[in-house]
């Protein structure tokens, strides 16, 4: 949820910078302004504007907002209420945020039970369809020294649907608008200790229990209509447009308006998410078209909105190119099976988030400064390769705990067994072994980013060049256990070099999850964690593990990992 | 030793060996089949499994596997091929062996970029037999 709400802050914003580099033309309308930002670089100005002072100029608006929040109204004649999810929308002040496809309107709301935690908004969309979609907003409330701010980042987006707050539905008001000027504008009143005294926010109350806040509400404030193209608008040709854009704030372009600019408005269009997505994936000369017909209705299920506006959000910031495309096709699959990115663009499963396995991942990178600088190489802004992880709960294996997939369209996935009948489940190994495992393939995963980052094609590993190379000597750790290992690609050469060389990493990481105290690299791991960091690499073939000194050694390290198999079956993990 | 040993038992049971002349294989599974091959689980212990397995998935999906070898089904991609059992007769299995051999010599990581198409077929009963489309795939456990 989010992400979702993410999605529309980043709309919010994608409008804001459409409009902050395309619009110098905004006008002094007749209204009363109560606030006024300037952005620093750009010659444009935001404006808050009362609700009330909008109407009185404009008089379709003022018809327009009666039509859909005020005829039913019982309780007043500005605001309406639902009995359905309990809140009274206020439409003292009007919040609109205009699409070429679609306008928002965004409202404060009240309800009779209201807390200091946070505060909503109600936003309705009207399509130019005639559509609507219905969302609640809620921002908690963080305290920044005793002022409390709401936390846009922190809003989550609940859809709602009560046809009692809209007595009609008609095209959008602002016909052909493109973007407007837009910010997030924050109201702050001063909250007293109670009924007594007379504080200052910060200052204590007189019991020292408590102090005096500001408490600060606010929502994204847009004026008027701006629209693209000549200067001429449709304002006026549609006469079925119960609100055709005035001089209500912004720059309408009206021709009754006396003050309407008769030079081009040099805007640029806004494209809808689903249409961006699109003309990156399926018109890119270099490829065929990533996307199915489901992939399509996915993008355009406006219920999807929120996850779409991340997807193009990623490809705008990064650039339509053959990595980002089958990151964004991959994404887009995902999403469709209910999976996502976490915030780290580590890429996981439905099956995976949640689980005993997730929680494992979590603490791990939480609690292992060594794993985390693993991880992260899959999480920087253009990582070589991204990380997928996921569980197989039909994995017939009593043994397989894990297995890795080499990179494919840019992508290591990394299956954890979810049998949970199996031995070598997640859900029946200890805390600890199912750490190891993440270690163990993660380490399969960075030996793979490492040759696709010597040689790809399409996001996959040249295999045969990588041959060439290796044999070159370009890579001269690899090349040791490749040559070493049967000059195959797919050898046990990697197992060989990580009970070489990896190992210590591994105990160091599995002790810090136990222990939670960091390791440092000077410091020898314990007996236990070292003897556990065996377990997947103890196999005949190994060299270093043939090289260990006695064959007691090797008995005494199975046992030791068996005996914590069974100290620790089916553990829990708590996060 | 034993696992090279083990991986060869299994391609005792395959069907005698074709040129790899076409880019399209076909690859016989014996799901009715009660062989197991062996492998090393941990300082010369060793498991036993059966050497056709077939994973149901989410979605129709299906993974097959012949000893260690990965072939997955995908139903969003491909459908399922059903035929009568005569037509086994037209139809030249490649042993798994041959078409291994030719993997690890060309592209290790990528086995399904080795050949056009794989085909499992595998034979449901008396009358009727299945020909999956599949994605051959290397894992490393």
């Amino acid at each position: 949820m989010k992400q979702k709400f993410k999605n529309y802050l980043k709309l919010g914003f994608f409008t804001l910078v459409l409009s902050l580099i395309s619009v110098n033309c905004v006008k002094d309308q007749d209204i009363f302004i109560e606030n006024e930002t300037s952005f620093k670089t750009i010659d444009v100005v935001g404006q808050i504007v009362k609700g009330d002072s909008i109407r009185q100029t404009n008089k379709n608006l003022d018809l327009f907002l009666r039509l859909r929040f005020e005829a039913r109204n019982r309780f007043s004649s500005e605001d309406i209420t639902s009995n359905i999810y309990g809140f009274t929308v206020l439409t003292d002040r009007i919040f609109q945020l205009n699409g070429e496809n679609y306008t928002n309107y965004i409202f404060n709301i009240t309800r009779n039970n209201s807390t200091i935690a946070g505060f909503e908004n109600y936003m309705l969309t009207i399509f130019n369809d005639g559509s609507y979609m219905q969302v609640l907003i809620y921002y908690p409330f963080i305290n920044n020294d005793n002022q409390l701010e709401a936390d846009i980042n922190g809003a989550t987006v609940t859809y709602i649907n009560d046809e009692s707050l809209l007595t009609n539905v008609e095209s959008s008001p602002c016909n052909n608008a493109s973007e407007e000027i837009i910010a997030w504008e924050e109201e702050c009143v001063a909250v007293n200790c109670g009924d007594k005294g007379d504080h200052s926010p910060g200052e204590a109350c007189d019991n020292g229990d408590y102090v005096a806040y500001w408490n600060c509400t606010g929502a994204w404030v847009v004026t008027g209509c701006i629209h693209t193209g000549n200067g001429s608008s449709s304002s006026g040709s549609n006469t079925n447009d119960p609100f055709p854009p005035t001089g209500n704030g912004g720059n309408s372009t009206n021709p009754s308006d006396p003050n309407t600019p008769d030079e081009t408005v040099p805007t640029i269009p806004f494209i809808p998410a689903p249409e961006e997505i699109e003309n990156c994936l399926n018109n890119n000369l270099n490829t065929t078209n990533l996307l199915s017909n489901e992939d399509r209705t996915w993008l355009n299920d406006r219920s999807n909105s929120a996850q779409v506006n991340l997807i193009n959000d990623y490809l705008q910031n990064n650039g339509c190119n053959d990595e980002t495309m089958t990151v964004a096709n991959e994404i887009i699959g995902e999403c469709q099976n209910d999976g996502e990115f976490d915030d780290e663009e580590i890429l996981k499963a439905v099956n995976f988030k949640g689980t005993k396995a997730d929680c494992v991942y979590k603490k791990l990178k939480n609690s292992s400064n060594g794993f985390k600088a693993m991880i992260k190489k899959f999480e920087e802004s253009f990582p070589v390769a991204h990380l997928k992880f996921e569980t197989d709960p039909t994995m017939s294996s009593n043994s397989k705990k894990a297995y890795t997939n080499p990179p494919e369209n840019y992508i290591i996935d990394i299956v954890i067994n979810g049998n949970a009948i199996k031995d070598a489940s997640y859900q029946k190994r200890p805390n600890l072994l199912v750490a190891k495992t993440i270690i163990h393939e993660v380490i399969h995963a960075e030996m793979f980013r490492k040759l696709l980052s010597l040689a790809q094609v399409n996001g996959e590993i040249d295999v045969p060049n990588i041959q060439n190379m290796l044999q070159q000597g370009d890579y001269p750790g690899m090349l040791d256990y490749y040559v070493r290992h049967g000059n195959s690609i797919n050898s046990n050469w990697q197992h060989a070099q990580m009970a070489a060389h990896y190992r210590t990493t591994i105990a160091r990481a599995l002790q810090e999850f136990d222990t939670g105290m960091p390791v440092p690299d000077n410091v020898v791991p314990q007996q236990i964690y070292l003897d556990l960091s065996w377990e997947g690499l103890n196999h005949s073939i190994i060299p270093a593990w043939q090289d260990l000194t006695t064959p007691e050694e090797k008995a005494r390290i199975d046992q030791a990992i068996d005996d914590y198999i069974n100290a620790y079956p089916n553990q829990n993990c708590t996060e | 030793m034993k696992t090279v040993l083990s991986i060869l038992f299994i391609f005792m049971f395959l069907l005698s060996p074709q040129e790899l002349k076409e880019e399209t294989i076909y690859i016989q599974f014996n799901s009715h089949s009660n062989k197991v091959y062996s492998y090393e689980t941990s300082n010369g212990k060793y498991a036993k499994e059966m050497i056709y397995r077939k994973e149901k998935k989410g979605n129709g999906n299906y993974h097959f596997y012949i000893g260690k070898e990965l072939f997955s089904f995908n139903s969003k991609k491909n459908i399922i091929d059903t035929c009568s059992v005569e037509k086994l007769k037209h139809i030249s299995f490649t042993p798994i062996k041959k078409a291994k051999k030719k993997v690890d010599k060309t592209n290790g990581l990528y086995p399904y970029k080795v050949f056009n198409k794989v085909f499992l077929v595998e034979k449901i009963n008396d009358s009727v037999i299945v020909k999956y489309d599949v994605k051959w795939e290397y894992y490393i456990e």
